[in-house]
């Protein structure tokens, strides 16, 4: 939830439809978006802020989706957010560990914390998504989904 | 032999930039260079385009105002339509308002809390990892709170007329897409799941507060900090009131004298010219009355409660008459007191939006007006960082032929090389390494202007600065950058 506000999971899409498959994050929102999940908040951004802190400080999860250029066997990466407190010498690219660390610093809580990385191949402006990266996407939705109904049930042997 | 300094890059500014510092033989500073070195394209590449585009575009050059520059191609493209600031209809100009307000609200709260806090906090000679906001955070924690939340607030009453926090679409040409529902406006009004608008309004007096306490503590520091003689700019009402949104450009040189006489806005081609130097891609607007070399303004908060005679709201007011009575003369010239300026002008936007918020007229009414066609449009706003001038040249069939740009940070550009001028005689004079409080106070000096150098190249910029000590063989001597 926001500072005030019900959610208890915060979803955080990050990159730019503008700039082929860095627009991972907001597809995966977009998809999650047309069967809305409940007591589920989604959030757009071009890049994480300081100010995302009031956004997720009092939700009880937040997951931080984004593209990565890294290739990735599976497509897609899920690994735990933890909190750093690292110095913030720029101020507007925070990595979501940063988010964490600064919420911890501010609230003096922070939410269980998730990291989706779903790997992206081309980035030019006004390609669109790839082939590949929509076929990773409904990879990482179907995983997200079976993870969201039962979170407490193990990863599967393929993310670990 | 002669030296250079180089600070590159520069940090906590929006862009890229590098500071050269030129040494003479005998150790003196000789020049001091504020470069940007992204590319200035924008311009070139919306040619072709139509016009009506234009307001969704341009503002794709920044990620952090894009609103002003969405407002500045707006009232540029109302014109192209036929219809001046005056003919818009008035829930239109209510909503446009509303829009800059809370975008100057929110620019403003991110660079006290964000980018100078940790300067003026912490002092000069604090460690760099403690020089930023989460340090402020450790020790400050209820003033970083409310940074965040004033800077939230504006964003989301951005969000809720535009559509997205940022590179949204509220403005259409001759009007705006929507009003506000009781229920939006209630939102921000009353305060539900953000701060009433009463809140921010005292959170915006407290950062007042905070400076002017801070002013008391470190008097000589700001008072003596980056002076220099400088002619400034911005725009007035017709009754000489601030005005950041549609109203006269006024410039007064460093005596208080009038040296651009309330001109309307869309003649501005007939007072200004733009120089250009081979060391940097951002240019150098002057009064051609007075020429490149003396025509030169500061613009932003320093100077736009420099030109103007008095805020339209009582508790800005207020300030700015202590604020004045503090410095002891108009106009304010000390480099530091931009901060202080920035943050009256945030309480300033904070009334203006709850005085919005309190006008029924932004609940409904006609939203859009049409005219006949010109083929030329002048857009010009007090954007958070100073004057903003968009001005488009369509053919008969509306694509966009000519395209021209004045960011706030290109009228700071002479004035950014002179507070860096000016500091490094006094500080860095004869010394051939870079410490880091010396290399801060630098920054400190650029920071100030809180230039966006992203929007003053129209290039997608990464954040840093850095220095460089050049001889005058140019030979580097030394050459500090910031971690990216």
């Amino acid at each position: 939830m926001s500072e005030h506000g019900p959610n208890k999971m915060v979803i955080l899409g990050i990159g730019n439809d503008s700039r082929g498959d860095d627009g991972l994050g907001w597809a995966f929102l977009d998809a999650l978006e047309k069967d809305p999940l409940p007591d589920t908040q989604t959030i757009y951004r071009y890049q994480l802020q300081p100010e995302d802190v009031a956004e997720i400080a009092g939700a009880e999860r937040v997951v931080f989706v984004d593209a990565t250029k890294e290739y990735l066997e599976n497509g897609f990466h899920w690994e735990p957010g933890k909190p750093e407190r690292q110095p913030m010498v720029h101020s507007h690219w925070l990595p979501p560990s940063a988010v964490l660390g600064f919420c911890l610093e501010v609230y003096d809580r922070y939410p269980e914390a998730w990291v989706l990385s779903i790997s992206g191949s081309q980035w030019e402006l006004g390609q669109g998504l790839s082939p590949e990266a929509r076929v990773r996407l409904d990879a990482a939705l179907a995983f997200f989904r079976e993870w969201y109904g039962n979170p407490k049930v193990p990863l599967s042997p393929k993310l670990q | 032999m002669g030296q250079k300094i180089v600070i590159d890059p520069v940090t906590r500014v929006e862009g890229h930039g590098r500071v050269t510092l030129r040494l003479d033989d005998n150790g003196k500073i000789e020049k001091a260079l504020f470069h940007v070195v992204e590319f200035r394209g924008f311009e070139r590449f919306i040619q072709g385009r139509p016009f009506w585009e234009a307001p969704v575009m341009v503002q794709r050059l920044c990620g952090i105002c894009p609103v002003s520059h969405h407002l500045a191609a707006a009232k540029a493209i109302d014109r192209i339509v036929g219809i001046d600031p005056e003919d818009l209809p008035h829930t239109a100009t209510q909503i446009r308002r509303l829009l800059h307000y809370a975008q100057t609200l929110q620019s403003h709260a991110l660079h006290f809390f964000y980018l100078a806090s940790p300067d003026l906090l912490f002092g000069l000679d604090a460690p760099v990892e403690k020089r930023n906001i989460v340090a402020v955070a450790g020790e400050y924690r209820e003033l970083a709170r409310k940074g965040i939340l004033l800077r939230k607030y504006g964003q989301e009453l951005i969000q809720a007329i535009a559509g997205k926090k940022i590179h949204g679409v509220a403005a259409t040409p001759g009007g705006v897409q929507k009003s506000l529902t009781i229920k939006e406006r209630d939102r921000f009004l009353t305060g539900t799941d953000l701060p009433s608008i009463d809140t921010i309004i005292q959170w915006a007096k407290e950062s007042v507060d905070l400076m002017k306490g801070y002013h008391e503590q470190n008097r000589s520091w700001m008072d003596d900090f980056a002076v220099y003689p400088s002619g400034h700019l911005g725009l007035v009402k017709e009754d000489g009131a601030l005005e950041l949104y549609n109203g006269r450009m006024r410039a007064i040189d460093t005596n208080g004298a009038l040296i651009l006489p309330d001109v309307p806005d869309y003649k501005y081609l007939e007072y200004f010219a733009e120089g250009v130097e081979r060391w940097s891609y951002l240019k150098f607007p002057y009064l051609i009355s007075r020429g490149r070399e003396n025509g030169w303004n500061r613009v932003g908060p320093l100077a736009r409660l420099n030109v103007c005679d008095y805020i339209p709201s009582p508790m800005a007011e207020a300030e700015r008459l202590e604020y004045f009575a503090f410095n002891g003369k108009k106009p304010v010239e000390r480099t530091l007191y931009y901060h202080w300026a920035r943050l009256i002008e945030m309480l300033h936007c904070a009334e203006l939006i709850r005085d919005l918020l309190n006008d029924p007229s932004i609940l409904g009414g006609e939203l859009t007006a049409t005219g006949k066609r010109r083929p030329v449009g002048i857009g010009v706003i007090e954007a958070p960082r100073g004057t903003l001038i968009h001005h488009y040249q369509v053919d008969e069939k509306g694509r966009i032929e000519r395209c021209n740009l004045i960011v706030s940070t290109t009228h700071n550009n002479e004035p950014i090389n002179r507070a860096v001028q000016s500091v490094a005689e006094r500080i860095l004079d004869g010394k051939q390494e870079i410490t880091e409080p010396l290399l801060n106070q630098i920054e400190i000096a650029v920071r100030a202007y809180d230039p966006c150098l992203s929007c003053a190249t129209h290039a997608l910029g990464q954040m840093p600065l850095s220095v460089e000590l050049i001889d005058h063989e140019g030979k580097i001597l030394d050459v500090r950058t910031r971690p990216e």
